[in-house]
C-alpha cells in the first residue's frame, strides 16, 4: 500500500511539475484537521470509512492540457484506508488511460476475543496445558467436570487478548480505451482486489455435537478481473465483441482449530485439532458478442450471446482429522479433488421501436441457462463432527438451473399528457435436482402517466404474477431409505406456486418556483397459494416524501420522511425423529413478523452573508421488527410448555447530525469549520451483548456450550469537529 | 439577331433564376455553422469546462468520430444565433438548440449519434430511454460536478444522481445492514449501468450471480456440495439494496432459514424465547443457524454437505 501512495505522490509530483513547463494546471484541494471521539468502542461508526483524527487531505483534483493532450488527477481520503485516487490520461480521442487505486474497511468488530492464538495463518492452537486439563474433566461425566471446565475456560476468556474482526479491500483498476478510427473502439480492462483480515468463523466441533466455537478466519485473498471488448460500428450497424477472466486466489485453504475440550483424538469423544475447508480458489472464463441493428420505424433489434465457464479443482481435505476413526486418511477418498465446471449461456435479444407515432414498446427473450458438469463422486460416508463416521454412499448433487423469459412492454400516447403502458411477460424455469423441477410464470401490468400540468408529473403502475410449478416430486422430501425429512406442504418459497401483486405510484409537483415535492409509495404482497408450510406470505409497503423549498435566494431547505412494513407469516412443525413425517396439525406453529423503518432526513443551506454559507444536515432512521410465535399444540416436543413465547422486539436507531459552515475567504480559498454528532442504539437479541462462553438472556444462564468471540453491537455516540479548507487554482 | 435574342433570354432566365434563388434563401433563412470558437465570445465558461473534456478533444480529433465534432455538433448551427447578437426575442436566436427546452427523445437523439458504443450499446433498449428520461437529468455537460468530471454528472456522485428518482433504494441504503454506498466506498454505477445492458435490471453483468461473484468471488465455487438458492440466485435470500438484517439478509436468522427448512433435524424447532435460554441458544444467538453451518454458500469439504466445514 505504501508503496502505492509513493507512486502516486512521484506521479502528483510530475504531473505538477510538467505543468509548469506547458500550462498552469487548474484544480482544487481540501484539507484540514479533526477531532472525534466515541462514547463506546463500537466499529459501526468506522464500518466502512476511516475518520482520522488530526491533519488529513480530504479531496484533490488536478488537471491540465495542452494541445490534444489532457492529464487529470483526483482522489479523497488520502493516506487512510479508505482512500481513493484515480487518473486519467487522455491524447485526442485516440487513447484513454484510465487508473483508479481504492481502498475500502469493512470492520465489522474492535471488541471480539478469542482465547485462540494464531500460530501460522489458519492454525488455531490453544495451550496443551489448557486442552489436557479439559480433557481431564470430560472424563469426569458429572456436573463437577462440566462446572470446572466452564469455570476454567470462562478464566481464560476474561483475559483472552483482543482480536479485531474486520478485513480491508485494495481495489487497483486499469482501462485502456482506443478509438483508432470512426468505427472502432476498443476497451481494455484489469481489476484486481486484494482482501486482508479476518471474519468470525463457527466451527462446529471441538467441545461436542451440540457445541462450537468461533474463531477469527485469517482472509488473504486475491481477486482479478480482466476484459477486452472491440465495438465495431458501420452505419446502422454495431457489433461487440468480448472476452475476460476472472480468477479467485485464497492464500488461506483451510482453518486448523484445537479442540478446546481434548488434547488427544478420541474416537468417540472428537479429535484433537479439527479441520475445516475454506473458499477454494476458482477462475472464470467468459466472452459475449452482440450484433445490434437500427431498424426503420425508429426501431432497435440488439442480439446478445454470451457464455461463461467456472471451475474449481481445489484439493480435498481427508473426511476427518481424527486418526482414531476409519477413513481419516486420503485413500479413503474417490478423488484427491473434484473438477468443478459450471457453464453459464446468456441470450438476449431484444426488439425497440415505434410501429406508431404514438406506440412505443419492447418485444424481447431472454434465456440463461445454467449447467452444472460437475461429475458427481460416490463417497462412502461423512464425519459430521469427527466424533465417528457413518458409512453410507453419499454423492453431491449438480444443482443447475434454467430461465427464459419473452415480454412484450407497450407505452402509447394518450394525449400530449398523458400515456399508457402494459406489460406482459411469460417465464418459465427449470432447477434441477430440486423437488420443484419446473415452474412458469405470467405477469400482466398496466400503468398509467398522467401531467395534467406542466408541473406536475402523476404516475400509477400495477402488475400481478401468477408462478405455478409444473410437477411436485415428493421422492426429493425423501431420503435414501424412503423416509420423509421435510413434510409434502412444505413448497419453498422460491420454487413454489406464488400469486404476486404490486401497485406503486409517484407524484412530482413543482408548487411554483419556491417548492417543489415529490411522494411515492409501493405496495405488493407475495402469497405461496399451496404452501402450508414455509414462507405463506410477505407483505411490503413504503410511503416515501420529499420536499424542497426554496425560501428566498439565500436559503434552501429540503427534507424527507420515509415509512416501509415488511409483514411475512411463516408457517412450520415441531418434528421428532420417531414422528417424522408427521403431518398432525397439534405441531404446527408460526412467526408473523413485522419489520417497521422510518428514514428521515432534511437538510438546510443558507446564505448568511456573500462569503459565508451554513449548511445543516439532519439523518434519522429507526427499524424496529416484531415477531409474534404461536402454536397450537398443547404439549409441544419435548413437553415444556404450551404456549409460544415471543423473542424479544429488535430495534435499530441513528441519528447523524452534521453542521457546516464555510467561508469564503478569497477568491481562490474557503474555510470551514463542521460539526458532527451520530447516535447509535440497538436492542436485538441476537448481535446484542453477546456472551463469550455460552450465555444469559433475561436472567437465564443456560449451558456454556459455546465459545463466542462477543463481537456484539454496541449503543454508542460520537462526536467530530474539523476545520477545513478549500485551495482552488 | 437570332444569337443576340437567344443570349438575351439566357441572361433574363439566369436573372430571374439567380433572383429567385437569393429570394428564396432571404425569406427563409437557414443558419450555417460558424465554429467553437464564435461560441465562445459569449459562452465561455461553458465553452472551459467543454474544451478540457471529451467532447472538446472529438473536435481536436475529428478524424476519430463520425460528423463535424463543435459546439454546433450538440447545439446546431449557429449563425443566426450569433447574428441575434444577444436578443432573445430574435427569431434567430431560439435557433439554437437548448436542451432544458427540448423532449427527452430530441436531447438523446443527439447524444446516441455520438454516443453509440460502449454502455450505450443497449441504451434504446433501456428503462431509462422507455421512461423518457433524459441525458441531461443526469448529466451536465458544462457544470459539471463530478471529482475528475470523467461522467459529466449534474451531481456529485452517481448514487446523489440516481436516488433523485429512485427514492426507495435511498431508504434502504439508510438501513442497519447496506452496501457501502453512503459512505462512497460503492456508487449505484458499480452495479447497474444506466446506460442499459444485457441483464436484468440494468446490472453490469449478464446475470445477479455473475455479478455478486465479480466482489464475493470467494462464493462462486463450484463446490462439491452446493446450495440450490445460492446458484441460482443470491437474491433468494439476501437484500442487496439493504436490509435490518447481518449481511443485508431478507429476514432473521433462524426463520429466513425455516422458511425453507422444516423437518430435517433441528430445523422444525421452534425457536422462542425459552428455547434462547437452554442449549438450542447457540441456534438463535449470534450468526443463528450459520454458527454451526458457515459454508452454507457450498462446501468442498468430504464431510460438508451439510455446509458445516
Amino acid at each position: 500500500m505504501r508503496a502505492r501512495m509513493i507512486s502516486l505522490m512521484v506521479l502528483a509530483a510530475s504531473l505538477l511539475v510538467a505543468s509548469q513547463s506547458v500550462a498552469q494546471p487548474t484544480g482544487n484541494v481540501t484539507f484540514g484537521s479533526q477531532w472525534w471521539n466515541q462514547s463506546v468502542d463500537e466499529a459501526k461508526l468506522q464500518e466502512f470509512r476511516v475518520i482520522p483524527k488530526g491533519g488529513f487531505l480530504e479531496s484533490y483534483y488536478l488537471t491540465q492540457s495542452k494541445g490534444n493532450l489532457s492529464a487529470a488527477m483526483w482522489g479523497s481520503n488520502a493516506l487512510e484506508e479508505d482512500q481513493r485516487h484515480n487518473l486519467a490520461l487522455s491524447k485526442g480521442l485516440k487513447w484513454r488511460l484510465d487508473a483508479e487505486v481504492s481502498g475500502t474497511p469493512h470492520i465489522f468488530s474492535s471488541i471480539a476475543r478469542s482465547p485462540y492464538y494464531q500460530t501460522s495463518p489458519g492454525v488455531f492452537v490453544l495451550p496443551d496445558s489448557i486442552q489436557r486439563l479439559m480433557q481431564q474433566y470430560a472424563g469426569a461425566g458429572n456436573s463437577a467436570g462440566t462446572n470446572a471446565y466452564t469455570a476454567t475456560l470462562r478464566d481464560l476468556l476474561n483475559g483472552a487478548a483482543g482480536t479485531p474482526l474486520g478485513f480491508q479491500t485494495n481495489t487497483q483498476k486499469l482501462r485502456l480505451r482506443a478509438r483508432q478510427g470512426k468505427q472502432w473502439q476498443f476497451d481494455l480492462a484489469a481489476v484486481r482486489r486484494d482482501r486482508e483480515g479476518s471474519l468470525a468463523f463457527g466451527v462446529p466441533f471441538g467441545i461436542g455435537s451440540a457445541t462450537l466455537a468461533e474463531v477469527a478466519a485469517p482472509i488473504d485473498q486475491r481477486m482479478v478481473d480482466a476484459d477486452a471488448t472491440g465495438v465495431y460500428v458501420n452505419g446502422k450497424h454495431r457489433f461487440m465483441i468480448s472476452g475476460g477472466i476472472s480468477t479467485f486466489e485464497n492464500e488461506v485453504d483451510a482453518l486448523r482449530v484445537d479442540n478446546s475440550r481434548r488434547v488427544t483424538d478420541s474416537a468417540t469423544s472428537g479429535t484433537a485439532v479439527a479441520q475445516l475447508d475454506l473458499w477454494p480458489d476458482n477462475h472464470v472464463v467468459r466472452g459475449r458478442v452482440a450484433y445490434s441493428a437500427q431498424l426503420p420505424k425508429a426501431s432497435t433489434f440488439t442480439a446478445t450471446v454470451g457464455m461463461s465457464k467456472a471451475k474449481q479443482d481445489d484439493n480435498f481435505l481427508p473426511f476427518t482429522s481424527n486418526r482414531l476413526l476409519a477413513y481419516s486418511s486420503m485413500d479413503s477418498l474417490p478423488q484427491k479433488n473434484v473438477e468443478a465446471e459450471v457453464t453459464t449461456i446468456v441470450m438476449d435479444f431484444r426488439l425497440t421501436g415505434r410501429p406508431a407515432s404514438k406506440l412505443y414498446g419492447t418485444l424481447r427473450f431472454r434465456s440463461e441457462d445454467n449447467q452444472n458438469d460437475t461429475p458427481t463422486l460416490d463417497f462412502k460416508g461423512f464425519s459430521p463432527y469427527d466424533q465417528g463416521f457413518t458409512v453410507g454412499v453419499i454423492e453431491n448433487h449438480q444443482f443447475a438451473a434454467s430461465n427464459t423469459n419473452l415480454g412484450l412492454d407497450l407505452d402509447y400516447e394518450l394525449a400530449d399528457w398523458a400515456d399508457v403502458s402494459l406489460l406482459g411477460e411469460h417465464r418459465t424455469r427449470t432447477h434441477e435436482h430440486r423437488e420443484v423441477e419446473e415452474d412458469a410464470e405470467n405477469v400482466f401490468g398496466l400503468g398509467f402517466r398522467l401531467r395534467p400540468l406542466d408541473a406536475v408529473d402523476f404516475s400509477v403502475n400495477w402488475r400481478m404474477g401468477q408462478r405455478r410449478l409444473d410437477t411436485f416430486l415428493e421422492e426429493d422430501y425423501q431420503n435414501a431409505a424412503g423416509l420423509q425429512i421435510e413434510p409434502v406442504g412444505l413448497q419453498r418459497y422460491d420454487v413454489g406456486d406464488r400469486d404476486q401483486n404490486m401497485l406503486n405510484g409517484s407524484l412530482n409537483w413543482t408548487v411554483g418556483p419556491r417548492l417543489d415535492v415529490s411522494v411515492s409509495s409501493s405496495w405488493s404482497k407475495d402469497e405461496y397459494v399451496d404452501a402450508k408450510y414455509g414462507l405463506q406470505d410477505a407483505e411490503n409497503i413504503l410511503l416515501f416524501a420529499e420536499g424542497t423549498i426554496h425560501a428566498s435566494k439565500t436559503f434552501d431547505v429540503s427534507g424527507g420522511y420515509g415509512f416501509g412494513q415488511v409483514k411475512t407469516t411463516m408457517a412450520s412443525s415441531e418434528y421428532s425423529a420417531s414422528s417424522r413425517p408427521d403431518t398432525a396439525s397439534t405441531m404446527d406453529w408460526w412467526i408473523d413478523e413485522q419489520d417497521r423503518n422510518i428514514y428521515v432526513f432534511t437538510n438546510a443551506e443558507w446564505q448568511v452573508k456573500p462569503k459565508l454559507v451554513v449548511k445543516a444536515d439532519y439523518t434519522f432512521s429507526r427499524s424496529l421488527n416484531d415477531y409474534d410465535f404461536s402454536n397450537v399444540t398443547t404439549v409441544r416436543n419435548g413437553s415444556r410448555r404450551a404456549e409460544a413465547i415471543d423473542v424479544p422486539s429488535t430495534f435499530y436507531r441513528s441519528h447523524d447530525v452534521t453542521l457546516e459552515a464555510r467561508w469564503k475567504w478569497t477568491a481562490s480559498m474557503d474555510l470551514a469549520v463542521q460539526g458532527q454528532y451520530v447516535q447509535f442504539d440497538v436492542d436485538d437479541f441476537a448481535v446484542d451483548n453477546i456472551p463469550l462462553l455460552g450465555g444469559s438472556l433475561s436472567g437465564t444462564t443456560f449451558t456454556p456450550n459455546a465459545i463466542y468471540l462477543g463481537d456484539s453491537y454496541r449503543d454508542y455516540t460520537a462526536r467530530r469537529v474539523a476545520v477545513l479548507a478549500t485551495r482552488r487554482f | 439577331m437570332r444569337r443576340r435574342l437567344l443570349a438575351f433570354a439566357v441572361l433574363v432566365a439566369c436573372s430571374v433564376f439567380t433572383l429567385a434563388v437569393a429570394r428564396n434563401s432571404f425569406s427563409d433563412p437557414t443558419p450555417q455553422r460558424v465554429g467553437s470558437a464564435a461560441c465562445k465570445e459569449c459562452h465561455d465558461k461553458q465553452y472551459q469546462q467543454y474544451a478540457g473534456s471529451a467532447h472538446g478533444r472529438a473536435e481536436q480529433d475529428a478524424g476519430r468520430v463520425a460528423g463535424d465534432p463543435g459546439c454546433e455538433s450538440c447545439h446546431g448551427p449557429g449563425s443566426l444565433h450569433v447574428q441575434a447578437d444577444g436578443d432573445e426575442n430574435s427569431p434567430g436566436f431560439k435557433t439554437i438548440k437548448r436542451y432544458a427546452k427540448l423532449s427527452a427523445q430530441e436531447a438523446n437523439a443527439t447524444c446516441t449519434g455520438c454516443h453509440k458504443a460502449g454502455d450505450q450499446f443497449y441504451w434504446q433498449h433501456s428503462a431509462h430511454a422507455r421512461k423518457n428520461v433524459s441525458c441531461v437529468s443526469c448529466h451536465n455537460i458544462h457544470d459539471s460536478k463530478d471529482p475528475g468530471h470523467a461522467k459529466l454528472l449534474n451531481q456529485p456522485t452517481t448514487t446523489a444522481v440516481c436516488i433523485t428518482c429512485h427514492k426507495a433504494n435511498h431508504f434502504a441504503l439508510g438501513k442497519t445492514a447496506h452496501m457501502p454506498v453512503a459512505e462512497g466506498e460503492m456508487t449505484c454505477g458499480d452495479c447497474h449501468s444506466p446506460h442499459g445492458s444485457a441483464g436484468p435490471k440494468q446490472i453490469r453483468a449478464l446475470t445477479v450471480n455473475e455479478l455478486c461473484l465479480t466482489c464475493h468471488a470467494d462464493k462462486r465455487g463450484p463446490f462439491l456440495w452446493e446450495h440450490a438458492p445460492v446458484r441460482e440466485n443470491c437474491l433468494n435470500c439476501h437484500e442487496a439494496h439493504g436490509s435490518n438484517n447481518d449481511k443485508v439478509l431478507a429476514a432473521k436468522r433462524p426463520y429466513l432459514c425455516q422458511r425453507c427448512h422444516v423437518a430435517t433435524r433441528h430445523p422444525s424447532t421452534m425457536y422462542d424465547l425459552p428455547d434462547l435460554a437452554n442449549s438450542s441458544g447457540n441456534r438463535s444467538l449470534n450468526r443463528s443457524c450459520t454458527n454451526c453451518h458457515p459454508q452454507l454458500h457450498g462446501s468442498n469439504h468430504p464431510s460438508g454437505h451439510y455446509f458445516t466445514r
